[in-house]
């Protein structure tokens, strides 16, 4: 195949300023929609399909693009300032993004945020035009068991990358999980823990659970010194943009951060949550110092964003190659295509290589116009930290309510997301914490329709959870997550035990 | 900080742009109409909508926002209107997942409980299986599983259309598959394509997605006539058995809505349907346009409700405690 051909056709039908300013419009509402917690990509996306049905089908398919990328990225504006996660995929971003902006540093944690986000989702994006076919064939083989065993694994590595003791993380998680088994049975549809509630018959929104547990213990607790303001700090270029030294030497981190997303992002199901608490847990592990991370390293905000980013690159290879979306965007866009005559499939790429490329430029250009908005937008952004806590929790609180409504435009979204605030606030209380919470209940629920439908084609059989590698290498490697910690600490106190013993 | 008021007002635009304050008209309609989708944007039902919801608005001059309240195999979006005012300003778009939802006890209430408007458009299903399956046609398919019953893999959704499609197929066939749970049609090609599963029920387009790859192959379709993009594959029908599945997305209102604006809702659906624009853009979906008016509307329905409650209770689909 002629890439740079092909390459050379894509850019002639990308490059005039009707597209660039259109993908710059786009990105531009992606991150207003990502920074607001509750509102999502995917909801932007569904609004703008039919504005796409006037327009050429590059132009369409750049606005989906750019509101989808701005998406992706927006979040991490809002998880750093606030510790209020935009996404679900910023919530390993709060971690270490939070810390770093009430040291004083705000400017330099968005400027690593943006750059990680923007070189994780430039990789997947390489990976998506150059190795597509390929891996997508790969990804095809992965049995229900296998992801399941994934997926487990992802919810194993919260529990160890949260602060704080490990039983409480593991009980936060096994909780989100319970909340995450009320609504109907993903096999038999029948109703589980719903208590006659007929809205309760669908489970609770993520969106609501999400914000409610994050987004209002935070506010509350914010409410207890209403004057507080970060400590004097000025933004400028010169420390928002990370030096070259500095990425240089987390190349490697970043590269590893990058593949996880895309491989993630091909497996249907999984999505950016995960992508980027596994990204966070490879860091901490391969770190010199890992009992730094959670106090505001750099590497701990590398790590997520460039994963959670790199996921849209990797959701995209299953549908321009099989015309499978991996995920609800991708399932947007894929109907953004149809309506444009075009037949994602096998075919695509020799049928319509034009457009493919053309996509592919797109999302380019999406995430170049990312970086440059983000960065302009850092400065204006970061004041917010000056502002005293009494005018900012106001709009923040009625944001999130508009979030929860916008989700279902049901009133109960509502109300769920008031109980699970102060239920999030009673339960951080006691030293659980949330992320591992929300992990469990966002997935719990694909972990089980992957192991209840791997049981329906097994009939019955949980052997081949067992028997099938891909599944043992993560079984296994969620086992050696778990027992590690629990394994050192034990030593520790034997050795403290004797130490006390013999002196 | 002034950049930021922006972007938040911009934003409050955005989210409340849809809608608009209603104006004290009297005529029918005289404010924005909310087009109740029960599934999630992005799949067939979601798309046609969004192209009806356009023409819609040119037809009855206000806009037509269409929403999509997602859950419980479309119960809860149908349920959000079962409860609505009747005043026409919020409808429901739904498919004959509005009927089996009763049937297997999803829901406590079926198409009668609503106002049925008109019937919409109409999307179909081939049965497809991979391109080195053993089966060339469908007879050695049935001939197949026939000789071993419960030993092929079919990939449903349990309780939902695909579902009644397969137990319809059982039915007609004398056949017993086994069913592996999936969702939507994504899914199941996936786990087609993985050799998770033999044999699946997405719609056509699949099928021209993979015809020079070759690696999907349709035995059959499910509709009444053969398809004019799948001119090869027979019907069912052509093959011997008595069985017609399609999606037939159609409008409902809440009980008891006026007789007025039923037929204001029909006459502008009729235009609608008529309109050679609307037809280029369905056929871009693969679906065509199915309308009837209310009448044949609702005898269509009583036919169809039949037809499932018997696959329901052939094929061994216990009705669940109701909630």
């Amino acid at each position: 195949m002629d890439i740079l051909g092909n390459i050379a056709s894509g850019l002639d039908l990308i490059c005039n300023l009707k597209i660039l300013s259109i993908v710059i419009l786009g990105t531009t509402l992606g991150i207003m929609v990502g920074v607001i917690p509750g509102l999502t990509a995917t909801m932007a996306v569904a609004l703008a399909i039919p504005m796409t049905f006037s327009m050429e089908t590059m132009s369409g398919l750049a606005l989906l693009i750019s509101i989808y990328v701005g998406g992706m990225t927006g979040g991490l504006i809002s998880a750093m300032l606030l510790n209020i996660p935009g996404t679900p995929g910023n919530i390993a971003t709060t971690f270490d993004g939070y810390p770093m902006s009430m040291r004083g540093e705000p400017g330099r944690a968005l400027g690593y945020g943006i750059t990680a986000s923007f070189l994780g989702g430039g990789f997947s994006y390489l990976c998506l035009l150059f190795l597509a076919p390929a891996i997508a064939n790969l990804a095809l083989k992965l049995n229900y068991f296998s992801i399941f065993s994934i997926i487990m694994c992802a919810m194993v590595m919260i529990a160890d990358s949260s602060q704080g003791s490990m039983f409480k993380a593991l009980a936060a998680g096994c909780i989100g999980m319970l909340a995450g088994l009320v609504g109907q049975d993903p096999i038999d549809a029948s109703y589980r823990l719903t208590f006659d509630v007929y809205h309760l018959s669908a489970g609770f929104t993520e969106a609501s659970v999400l914000i409610g547990v994050f987004a209002i213990p935070q506010l509350l607790s914010d409410m207890k010194n209403v004057d507080l303001r970060c400590p004097h700090f000025t933004v400028t270029y010169r420390n928002i943009i990370p030096k070259l030294v500095e990425l240089r030497e987390s190349a490697g981190l970043l590269l590893r951060s990058a593949l996880i997303g895309t491989g993630i992002g091909i497996i249907p199901g999984v999505g950016a949550s995960s992508s980027a608490i596994v990204a966070y847990n490879q860091a901490k592990a391969t770190a010199k110092t890992p009992e730094k991370f959670g106090t505001g390293v750099k590497e701990g905000i590398l790590a997520p964003e460039a994963a959670n980013n790199a996921v849209s690159g990797g959701a995209m290879i299953p549908l321009l190659t099989l015309g499978i979306p991996g995920c609800p965007v991708a399932a947007l866009l894929l109907s953004g295509l149809i309506i444009k005559d075009l037949q994602p499939g096998p075919a695509l790429f020799s049928n319509n290589a034009d457009i493919v490329y053309g996509f592919f430029l797109a999302f380019m250009l999406a995430n170049l116009s990312m970086f440059f908005l983000m960065l302009a937008f850092i400065k204006p952004f970061a004041q917010v930290l000056k502002l005293p806590r009494y005018l900012l929790i106001p709009p923040i609180l009625a944001f999130c309510t508009i979030g929860a409504f916008m989700s279902n435009n049901t009133m109960v979204d509502v109300w769920v997301l008031v109980g699970f605030g102060i239920f999030g606030f009673v339960l951080e209380k006691f030293g659980y914490p949330m992320a591992p919470f929300v992990l469990g209940f966002i997935l719990g629920p694909p972990a089980e329709l992957q192991l209840r439908r791997g049981l329906t084609y097994s009939r019955g059989d949980i052997t081949l959870l067992f028997t099938d590698p891909v599944s043992v290498v993560f079984l296994i490697l969620s086992l050696v997550i778990l027992v590690l910690p629990l394994w050192q600490q034990m030593k520790l106190s034997r050795r403290m035990a004797s130490d006390a013993h013999t002196s | 900080m002034r950049m930021l008021t922006g972007f938040l007002t911009l934003l409050f635009c955005m989210v409340f742009g849809l809608a608009g304050p209603a104006s004290a008209a009297d005529a029918y309609p005289s404010k924005p109409i909310k087009l109740v989708v029960p599934y999630g944007a992005g799949n067939a039902t979601d798309a046609a909508a969004r192209l009806l919801a356009k023409f819609l608005e040119q037809e009855l001059k206000t806009g037509v926002a269409v929403v999509n309240v997602v859950g419980a195999a479309g119960t809860i979006g149908s349920t959000q209107v079962l409860k609505a005012k009747p005043d026409g300003y919020t409808l429901l778009w739904n498919h004959l997942s509005l009927l089996t939802a009763y049937h297997t006890g999803a829901s406590r209430f079926t198409w009668d409980s609503l106002t049925p408007i008109c019937n919409g458009v109409r999307f179909y299903k081939a049965l497809v299986v991979r391109g080195d399956a053993p089966w060339n046609n469908l007879k050695e398919f049935i001939a197949e599983a026939q000789k071993k019953p419960d030993a092929i893999n079919w990939g449903v959704n349990i309780g939902a259309g695909l579902h009644f499609e397969a137990l319809g197929f059982e039915t007609m066939t004398d056949t017993k598959f086994h069913y592996v749970a999936g969702e939507g049609e994504a899914d199941q090609i996936n786990a087609l394509l993985g050799g998770r599963i033999d044999v699946c029920t997405p719609s056509p387009q699949i099928v021209n997605q993979y015809k020079e790859d070759g690696r999907i192959r349709a035995l059959a379709t499910s509709t009444e006539k053969r398809l004019p993009s799948l001119p090869d594959v027979p019907t069912y029908q052509e093959e011997g058995i008595d069985l017609t599945f399609v999606y037939e997305p159609s409008l409902y209102g809440p009980p008891g809505l006026p007789a007025a604006i039923v037929a204001t809702l029909n006459a502008a659906m009729a235009k609608i349907m008529k309109n050679p624009e609307f037809i280029e853009g369905l056929a871009k979906l693969a679906m065509d346009p199915a309308y009837m008016d209310q009448e044949t509307f609702k005898k269509h329905l009583l036919k169809l409700d039949a037809d499932l409650y018997m696959f329901a209770r052939q094929g061994g689909l216990i009705p669940r405690q109701k909630i």
